[in-house]
């Protein structure tokens, strides 16, 4: 049998060199000059292969088994592409030197070979080839590298990762304070107009409608609207939009979208029987939350979860529907068992991040004074009044010192009989110094520790799948090539070998995330513990350090949601005029070929998100270690110390977006 | 119930009738009234899906003899139209285009339409059937 199983690999591999030898054949092409470097790509669901290459006599031909998706070509030389697809029509496009694919489009039709060039690479850096034409399911994904070497914007940026962390730390050693805060509801004029908008149930309510209906829209196109992600509203709007939205808003308005979100509001409205006004008379069990589900786990691990299914999720319509029925269904009886918001508290999957990274936001609701909340014995915003309902993520609002479990409701607002609470924009040193306070607390939060490790490291993942060469999505996606609605649901079934294949990647992507990352970290916790000759134990360090990842991981997902946004946009203005991707055109503005937004330096853009999230990390790291410690010298020897996993990770984003 | 409270309940049931009925706008027979809305005449819409999404819609076109207005719309990946015994092919059409033409039948009775490039594996089992009726001339 084995001897067998040889013998097909063989003649396996024998046919496919055949096949590639007989294209690349130069003879039955045209001949250009022997500076110019002829370069044969194969096309296909969903990527590109380099066959040959040839520049003057001689011809390097690649395997197939080989990963050969990355080009490099030198500054300056001239290049053709001979390109064929080997299964449906593709097309070609590389970011800055070819044209806009709505200019000129390169079709590569199957059987015939399309030449395009000869092409003077005069810009140095890394650029991206992608199939601008729908080839379905995952040609979002579609992508091969090319790099003009030498790569100077990528080498430049690995030398500013070791300058911003040297700034971080000479920033960070001459005190960054308590930072400072601004009142947004007493700034004249605009802070009473916030005020009485965030104090109306009303705006709440309205806000939270027309999220219920785009939400519930996204469920119908997704389950029947065109089986392929890229041309249904659920995906782009969700996962493109949506997705990128959140991100920033994280970090410039904290839970603006726990404000709005749509996924419990129907629960919510079930058990108050209320959808605008106050009604204490709930239609719920009342039961008591389980004390041990009352934590970060499930959603953190949810997270990852639905990190594991990412390729489906995005790219599928069906199973983006099918999600956001679970979540809405899973609010609503919830709300029946308890009437507070436990299921965002605990098992929303977004929650949880959005609630983790919070605490990196320049947005905050907070008390006026802490003296008035404690003179206050009735505590409104515990308990309600007729304005509102106390507070409904089980917190006590007067107390609040943390973003974390505040899901920026504004009931406590509404309930302050004694307008104690408001809301603050805070100075970036304002919020690594409660960040630092947060960390020093952090006893036993292990599940806050692991949300930051899976939301750092999946953050790679997410890049290296939607915008790299590399195969890990076909292992994600377990091969299946179509995408799929609800009455062709039936494409996604799996076979053997593919489900075997996905367990690697599950393997890989949650072994790096829950084990090999955390104890990497702690491994660099216990050297810092010992060269600083810190007396607490390194767990404390641990925990306590692992909240350096807070705007760290934020950062490095605005990087990722910023290049999502610029390439994808055009996809955004298509589904509006044709939501189900049926072919229509309800704007009258017709459809469009993908048109990214400043090619030629689009992966750069992302390269200063990453590097400030370094900054921020290293300052957070030097605090949250004064305070441990209360030493400014050990602190900075931690500081140093944990440098290398803050430096080496910025590295590595780097590496994956401009390497 | 106080009046507020009646408004938002009248909002949620509209705005959640209203998202949840536009699915109507996508299944049989209203597809075509919502094309024949959209297009604002009575040309003939024929969907390309691959094989694996289901084929053609509609698999079966009912036509009288006579010229119609047909517009061919791929709905995953490049397709092409063609009706071998009418000497129709469109040729490829990509994804997001519209492919309009005039399909003139004199002959009454039954044509195969299928996709004339290489959309996948299943492309040879993309397949419609064209019927026509009516009075041959």
């Amino acid at each position: 049998m084995k001897l067998l199983a040889i013998l097909i690999l063989i003649l396996q591999i024998s046919v496919a060199c055949a096949q590639i030898s007989a294209w690349v054949d130069p003879s039955g092409y045209a001949t250009y000059p022997e500076d110019t470097k002829v370069i044969y790509v194969s096309v296909f669901q969903f990527g590109y292969h380099v066959d040959a290459i040839q520049k003057g006599n001689v011809q390097i031909i690649y395997p197939y088994e080989s990963s050969s998706s990355l080009i490099h070509v030198g500054k300056d030389e001239k290049a053709v592409f001979r390109v064929k697809t080997i299964d449906v029509t593709h097309a070609f496009y590389i970011f800055h030197y070819l044209p806009y694919p709505s200019e000129k489009l390169y079709l590569i039709y199957p059987g015939i070979v399309e030449e395009i060039g000869p092409i003077v690479f005069d810009q140095v850096g890394k650029f991206k080839i992608r199939d601008p034409v729908v080839c379905d399911a995952l040609n979002p994904f579609d992508y091969a590298d090319l790099i003009v070497e030498p790569n100077v914007p990528f080498y430049f940026s690995i030398l500013l990762t070791f300058l911003v962390f040297a700034i971080g730390v000479l920033y960070a050693k001459r005190g960054i304070g308590n930072g400072r805060d601004w009142d947004l509801l007493s700034f004249p004029f605009f802070g009473k107009k916030l005020k009485n908008a965030l104090k109306s149930r009303n705006s709440t309510f309205l806000l939270q409608w027309i999220n219920l209906v785009i939400f519930l829209f996204i469920i119908v196109t997704g389950l029947f609207g065109n089986p392929n992600g890229g041309e249904n509203f659920s995906i782009i709007i969700v996962w493109v939009l949506w997705f990128a939205l959140v991100e920033f808003m994280i970090f410039f308005a904290g839970r603006t979208w726990c404000t709005m979100c749509p996924m419990p509001v129907l629960g919510e409205w079930l058990a108050r029987r209320r959808v605008v006004g106050v009604n204490r008379k709930f239609l719920s069990l009342n039961r008591s939350w389980p004390k041990s589900f009352d934590n970060m786990w499930v959603s953190s691990l949810g997270f990852l979860v639905l990190s594991l299914f990412i390729v489906w999720i995005v790219t599928r319509p069906v199973a983006t529907a099918v999600l956001f029925l679970i979540l809405i269904l899973a609010g609503i009886f919830c709300h029946l068992y308890n009437p507070l918001r436990y299921f965002c508290r605990s098992l929303c999957p977004a929650n949880g991040y959005i609630g983790y990274h919070s605490n990196a936001s320049l947005f905050t609701i907070e008390r006026k004074s802490h003296d008035v909340c404690i003179r206050h014995r009735h505590k409104d915003c515990v308990n309600g009044n007729k304005k509102g309902y106390g507070c409904p993520w089980a917190l006590y609002p007067g107390g609040k010192d943390e973003n974390t479990y505040c899901g920026q409701c504004f009931e406590c607002l509404r309930t302050c009989p004694l307008d104690n609470m408001t809301v603050k924009l805070r100075s970036i040193n304002r919020v690594i110094a409660d960040l630092a306070k947060i960390a020093t607390r952090a006893r036993g939060k292990y599940d806050e520790a692991w949300m930051g490790f899976i939301r750092f490291t999946t953050a790679i993942f997410y890049e290296l799948v939607f915008f790299s060469a590399w195969g890990l999505k076909y292992l994600g996606d377990m091969n299946r090539t179509w995408g799929a609605n609800l009455a062709s649901a039936s494409v996604l079934i799996p076979s053997i070998a593919d489900l075997a294949g996905w367990f690697n990647w599950a393997i890989l992507v949650s072994g790096i995330s829950l084990i090999i990352f955390p104890a990497v970290f702690y491994a660099v916790c216990y050297a810092s513990k010992k060269i600083a000759k810190v007396e607490e134990p390194t767990e404390r360090l641990f925990l306590s350090l692992s909240y350096s990842l807070v705007p760290y991981g934020l950062l490095i997902w605005m990087s990722f949601a910023l290049s999502l946004v610029l390439v994808n946009w055009v996809k955004i203005v298509n589904v509006l005029t044709d939501p189900f991707g049926l072919g229509w055109d309800l704007l009258g503005i017709g459809k469009h070929l993908l048109k990214p937004i400043a090619p030629e330096i689009l992966l750069y853009l992302q390269i200063p998100f990453i590097l400030f999230g370094l900054f921020l990390a290293t300052i957070a790291t030097y605090e949250i270690a004064r305070a441990l410690t209360n030493e400014r010298a050990k602190a900075e020897k931690i500081c140093l110390t944990m440098g290398s996993i803050h430096v080496l990770s910025a590295i590595v984003a780097i590496w994956v977006v401009a390497g | 119930m106080p009046n507020n409270e009646k408004m938002g309940l009248i909002i949620v049931f509209l705005g959640s009738a209203i998202a949840l009925s536009s699915a109507l706008f996508t299944t049989q027979p209203l597809v075509s009234l919502g094309d024949l809305h959209f297009f604002g005449d009575d040309r003939v819409i024929i969907r390309g899906y691959v094989g694996e999404h289901g084929g053609f819609e509609p698999k079966v076109l009912r036509l009288t003899t006579g010229c119609h207005r047909i517009v061919f719309i791929p709905m995953d990946v490049a397709q092409g139209f063609a009706i071998d015994d009418l000497q129709i092919d469109t040729g490829v059409v990509l994804p997001g285009e519209k492919k309009e033409f005039e399909l003139c039948v004199n002959k009454s009775g039954v044509y195969v339409f299928r996709n004339s490039i290489s959309s996948g594996p299943m492309t040879p089992f993309q397949i419609g059937y064209l019927v026509v009726e009516g009075n041959d001339s």
